[in-house]
């Protein structure tokens, strides 16, 4: 039991003393290039298929919705009957 | 150079004084990094993150702590943000080996970490030690991680991660609790 806690602290304190590693002596000129391509990139091709597929499905969808708004040829008749009778009725009363 | 003028300096894109801060806070971040991640190219790909991100959103850093502090707490969130991004792809890989069982014993994967900083007799056990670190929940992780290998004082931890001193405390003690629990099921495994 004793030699199971002595090596459980001995692992616990095995990182005493730990250095700092040395860096990439690059980083800074990667950096550097990767930010100056960041600032030369254009809008990237992917974003502007997804934003033309929005804009089509939208398109697509208000038309789909005028086409339902409206009203059909025999509704439109039939309103156009049921007005003609109502002015009738109305020119009946008058006289 | 004092905080302050090197914040100023930093707003104004002077790349010298961008040079010099990436020089000086490179080991700090890299070491950060290296411990959370467990992985040489991922601590370098995440230490080109950081700075990065410290150049391009200089303009946010309302200066209510240290500079390093901020840097610091960038180096934190990009390397628990890649950790996350690792698992969820593990989670879809089709051959994963089952390694651990759900009473949460020391998973005994192929590959150790040896940190390179850790002295010469120290390194198998450092290794298990990471090991160990590895399966504890973020927080604890990175508290004991940060005390550890940048020896930094539960008032800079909390600062970091936006906690009280109090609460490190409480991560602290919990972390080495677990530690002990999984190192202790790892001797019984192998040192036995």
């Amino acid at each position: 039991m004793e030699q199971k806690e002595q090596w459980i602290n001995e692992a616990l304190n095995s990182l005493n003393g730990i250095k700092r590693p040395e860096g990439n002596p690059y980083l800074h000129t990667r950096i550097m290039e990767r930010l100056n391509s960041a600032k030369r990139q254009t809008v990237p091709a992917r974003m502007i298929w997804i934003t033309t597929c929005l804009l089509l499905c939208i398109s697509i969808l208000n038309i789909f919705t005028i086409h339902m708004l409206l009203p059909k040829k025999e509704q439109k008749n039939e309103l156009y009957q049921l007005s003609s009778e109502l002015i009738h009725k109305n020119s009946f009363n008058y006289n | 150079m004092k905080d302050k003028e090197v914040i100023l300096q930093l707003k104004a894109r002077n790349h010298k004084t961008f040079e010099e801060l990436v020089r000086e806070l490179q080991p700090k971040v890299f070491n950060t990094c290296l411990g959370l991640l467990q992985n040489e190219q991922d601590a370098q790909d995440a230490t080109q993150e950081v700075f990065i991100s410290v150049f391009q959103s200089i303009h946010t850093f309302k200066g209510d702590s240290k500079l390093s502090t901020w840097i610091y707490r960038i180096a934190v969130t990009k390397s628990l943000e890649l950790i996350r991004m690792k698992k969820r792809k593990k989670r879809f890989a089709f051959l994963q080996p089952f390694l651990k069982n759900e009473d949460g014993e020391f998973k005994s994967e192929v590959s150790y970490f040896y940190h390179p900083g850790v002295q010469l007799e120290e390194k198998e056990r450092a290794a298990i030690l990471f090991k160990a670190i590895d399966q504890l929940p973020a927080n604890q992780k990175t508290a004991f991680l940060l005390h550890k290998t940048e020896d930094l004082p539960y008032s800079e931890i909390a600062q970091i991660m936006n906690v009280s001193v109090s609460a490190i405390e409480s991560l602290m003690v919990r972390a080495k609790q677990n530690l002990r629990r999984l190192l202790a099921s790892y001797y019984e495994k192998n040192e036995k």
